[in-house]
């Protein structure tokens, strides 16, 4: 995994704005393929699919929720990896 | 009240006896190839993300829980508040009763359909249907959608005889 991807797995990220952190989980979420589930956690927060469309503090609330997700994707693909 | 799992075979006629909404969430499914499609985001609100099992012998880690879910119902939304910590808050011989379908829906990679009752809490018997979904991302990251209903009256009866 890239570094600058593998930001979005860390909870607290000063270096990162709010905005940069929302492109780098949109990013991330790309890359997995798991674009579907983050619209998924968007609409059942805030009945929107985008992300980007929503207020920071909602944003952030959907940052949280999805990281997990992300997690556990991470996870599969290091296993992945390391079995190969 | 007496605990079951009882597995159904997952098609179209059996689900659409029980839950529309499941017999479409299969269809998208069986469509998509086991892919976490966008036809999956209508139904966001009523299905359950959960990430694929460590063990057969217990329930798998909660990553979404829809807020018009059965679980969400019968669980509540202060339970629901927090999906990371849902699975440990739920009692482990419940874990221990369903878990073995969330087990073979991601080895066989294949749609599981059961039937459950079971103790929800220490004052809740439900029963109810429960439609497991192994997805996967192009990425392969693999992921679980589950869909549960609980039955109406008769319903399990009725289940038997299609079978």
């Amino acid at each position: 995994m890239e570094n600058e991807s593998a930001l979005s797995l860390i909870w607290h990220r000063p270096t990162l704005s709010h905005k940069e952190e929302v492109l780098d989980l949109i990013k991330t979420a790309e890359k997995f393929d798991l674009i579907t589930a983050l619209k998924m956690m968007c609409i059942n927060l805030y009945d929107c699919p985008y992300i980007d469309l929503l207020s920071e503090k909602q944003q952030k609330e959907v940052i949280n929720a999805f990281r997990p997700a992300l997690v556990l994707a991470y996870t599969q693909q290091r296993q992945e990896q390391e079995v190969a | 009240m007496l605990e079951y799992t009882e597995r159904r075979p997952a098609t179209a006629l059996i689900l659409e006896e029980l839950s529309t909404t499941g017999a479409q969430l299969l269809h998208i499914w069986n469509q998509s190839n086991g892919h976490l499609s966008p036809e999956f985001i209508d139904y966001a609100r009523k299905v359950l993300l959960m990430a694929p099992p460590a063990t057969p012998g217990d329930s798998p880690d909660i990553l979404m829980i829809g807020t018009e879910s059965f679980a969400r119902h019968v669980f509540g939304s202060k339970w629901a508040q927090h999906p990371t910590r849902a699975r440990k808050a739920m009692p482990q011989t419940y874990r221990k009763l369903v878990a073995s379908s969330y087990w073979n829906a991601y080895q066989t990679n294949k749609p599981i359909f059961d039937l459950i009752g079971a103790n929800l809490s220490d004052e809740s018997y439900r029963e109810y249907c429960r439609l497991i979904l192994p997805v996967h991302s192009r990425a392969g990251v693999s992921q679980l959608v589950v869909f549960t209903q609980e039955l109406p009256n008769q319903a399990s009866r009725a289940i038997s005889s299609i079978n």
